[in-house]
């Protein structure tokens, strides 16, 4: 039944030019975007991954890598950066009107933070700014970056960052707010450039986050999620063999399975809930199914560290 | 021991980082205290709907609504009282706004000013700041003599702690005063970097922006100190005696770090941590460490089953030695173990099983 719900196969969106990944805190949006990026970068392309954290997980998945807001190189074709909102408004301020001195001490003073902070979306607006940036980086002919993969943040913010070029437009017209805004809203709305991706897990609560966060940003901006990564789905053990397994699990004896284990029944209480999770499961993605999205499927890893995490998803995530 | 945080402290604040289950085990402990009959009020955020349901909670406003009669029709006798209430961020704002208003002039002034329709609500940390407001509300109402309060869905734990102390910054009546006194025509010139400064904001915003911000403060100015006034007892809430936090944690290694981290942030911060909550903790069976077959998964079910029976012992193995090594590390501090439960904890079944784990540890 999931199978049939959940593609193996990483569909096209996934070979977009800049990825937009986010999803509620704790069901492993790092990792799924840290895994997608290695996998660009493998396959040759030149690859940035950038976070949005005030306390990066980039470290963990990449030992020899700290995450800063200057970008740094993790491994061959792959760079990381940490991207921040205050550094971003400094260079931004910088940037725009040269005046790096001057633009350092406004940036910095008490007030302007406060202020910048006040005014809703700046801290959606600089970071996209960013992107657009980097983006529209040239060497030669060629981007400067093949792809680039943004770790966005948890579906609340990232909603707010959603909306914010329309919100922002609708409040200014003019300015440098309503020219970023503008900027920002033609690589958002850009399918053929941008992949808006949502990851979740299969819980409850994730589920509900991300049928609300798909809802809203297809209702009330004109950019569409274009692929749901379902993370840590349970493995199908039955499979092709499941009235022998659903039998076993029950307590009927199978003289092949009982020479896999010195305990039966405590390899059976524990498999059994693998099962009754995996069944409820699939019915919270029949639920997503619903949003008239596609899903794809990440398998839950038995593993806690984080880089081995890392590699076994790299291996894991099927190729597109 | 969590019976100890409950007889101790009036309000529990239960913190975390996202995807741990502090809902879950919020409303397990509201349960817990009105086990151990006092009158109790769980404060939640945005519960799973079907937590929501268990609750009662489905569908309703901000009001306190009393669980005892669904948990009564469930057959669970309850010596106090249990109630729950959802944070509406946007009307917890609304009525202090309300309560604090010098006139109704002034009220409706604000309510219709189009800078704060805009950023009530919306504004980073508004959550946290309201889930604040409606804490301190509540326990100087005195209605409740046990308040559960479930923290905000946010990655990180402290965001919590540090988003209202950003937001309370932009209510700082000298920083409004300053910029009241410079955004204005007259203002400008006379203080070189503060008139770039506005020209800087400007360009950055259009002069729209300023005038709605300019015009936001000034009807804001008045209920500036009422607010301050009780965000700052709201922070000396968080560091009295009454006051525990309950952090929960999931039970993989790098969460439980996470979690030891914030407990002694919390520390440093003149906090109390009343108990550490480890939660869907995968209790081990076997004494040895399997052999991981190489593959992740094989043709045959006997291979299935061999491999995810091992993967699933060692990865309880790996949790027991992490919680072990936190127990170990954090000295007085308890360490509570959930295990992880069969079947759903989103009902009223599973919050009395929650809540039975949570007591017996």
């Amino acid at each position: 039944m999931t199978a049939s719900l959940l593609q193996t196969e990483l569909g096209p969106v996934f070979d977009r030019r800049f990825l937009f990944v986010t999803g509620k805190g704790g069901v492993g949006k790092s990792l799924i975007s840290a895994a997608l990026a290695v996998r660009a970068a493998q396959q040759g392309e030149r690859t940035l991954w950038v976070e949005m954290s005030e306390s990066p997980r980039g470290g963990h998945f990449f030992p020899n890598f700290e995450p800063c807001y200057d970008l740094a190189p993790i491994r061959e074709n792959l760079w990381g950066m940490n991207l921040r909102v205050q550094p971003a408004i400094e260079e931004y301020l910088a940037v725009a009107f040269k005046l790096p001195f001057l633009t350092r001490m406004i940036a910095r003073n008490t007030l302007f933070q406060v202020l910048t902070g006040a005014l809703p979306g700046l801290d959606s607006l600089i970071p996209l700014g960013k992107i657009w940036y980097e983006l529209g980086r040239r060497r030669g002919r060629k981007p400067y970056w093949d792809r680039i993969i943004l770790d966005a943040p948890a579906t609340g913010h990232a909603l707010a960052m959603l909306r914010f070029p329309q919100a922002a437009l609708d409040i200014v017209s003019s300015g440098n707010v309503a020219d970023r805004a503008r900027e920002i809203d033609a690589i958002l709305a850009d399918t053929e450039l941008t992949g808006l991706i949502a990851i979740t897990s299969l819980e409850e609560l994730p589920v509900d986050e991300t049928v609300d966060l798909l809802s809203r940003v297809h209702a009330e901006t004109a950019y569409r999620f274009d692929g749901v990564v379902c993370n840590q789905v349970l493995p199908d053990i039955g499979a092709n063999e499941h009235q022998r397994y659903l039998a076993w699990l029950d307590g009927a004896s199978d003289p092949d399975l009982a020479a896999q284990t010195t305990d039966p029944d405590s390899l059976r209480s524990r498999l059994g809930w693998l099962e009754s999770h995996r069944i409820i499961q699939s019915e919270r993605a029949a639920r997503l199914a619903e949003q008239a999205v596609t899903l794809y499927r990440a398998p839950w890893i038995p593993l806690t560290k984080e880089t081995d995490l890392l590699d076994a998803m790299i291996e894991q995530l099927p190729a597109s | 021991m969590i019976e100890t945080s409950i007889a101790n402290h009036k309000i529990l604040i239960v913190g975390g980082s996202g995807g741990v289950g502090k809902t879950s085990v919020s409303a397990a402990l509201g349960l817990a205290a009105a086990r151990a009959g006092h009158r109790t009020l769980v404060l939640t955020i945005d519960p799973a709907r079907r937590l929501a349901a268990a609750l009662g909670l489905d569908g309703i406003g901000p009001d306190a609504e009393e669980v005892n009669v669904s948990l009564e029709q469930a057959g669970i006798s309850v010596p106090g009282e249990l109630h729950a209430m959802m944070l509406d961020v946007r009307n917890t704002l609304d009525q202090a706004v309300e309560r604090y208003a010098p006139s109704t002039e002034r009220r409706d002034r604000i309510l219709n000013n189009r800078m704060y329709q805009n950023i009530a609500g919306r504004l980073s940390g508004s959550q946290e700041y309201a889930a604040m407001q409606q804490l301190e509300s509540i326990a100087s109402s005195g209605d409740f003599d046990r308040i559960i309060l479930d923290t905000p869905p946010t990655t990180q734990a402290l965001d919590f702690l540090t988003a209202p102390e950003r937001l309370q910054a932009f209510f700082d009546s000298n920083l409004i005063r300053i910029f009241l006194t410079f955004s204005g025509r007259a203002g400008r010139g006379f203080f070189r970097v503060t008139d770039v400064l506005f020209r800087t904001l400007e360009r950055l915003t259009g002069a729209q922006v300023i005038r709605d911000i300019t015009e936001f403060f000034e009807v804001a100015e008045s209920i500036l100190e009422p607010f301050s006034a009780q965000a700052a007892r709201a922070q000396r809430l968080l560091r009295a005696r009454q006051t525990a936090f309950i952090v929960v944690t999931g039970a993989n290694p790098h969460q439980l770090r996470a979690a030891a981290g914030f407990s002694s942030t919390l520390a440093e911060m003149g906090m109390r941590v009343g108990d550490i909550v480890v939660n869907r903790w995968r209790v081990p069976i076997e004494q040895d460490v399997p052999e991981v077959p190489e593959a992740i998964a094989s043709d045959a079910l006997a291979d299935r089953v061999s491999y995810w029976g091992a993967a699933l012992e060692q990865l309880t193995q790996v949790q027991t030695r992490a919680i072990d090594t936190l127990a170990a590390d954090s000295g007085h501090l308890s360490i509570i173990r959930v295990p992880e439960m069969p079947g759903s904890i989103h009902s009223l079944q599973g919050l009395v099983s929650l809540s039975n784990h949570l007591s017996k540890a």
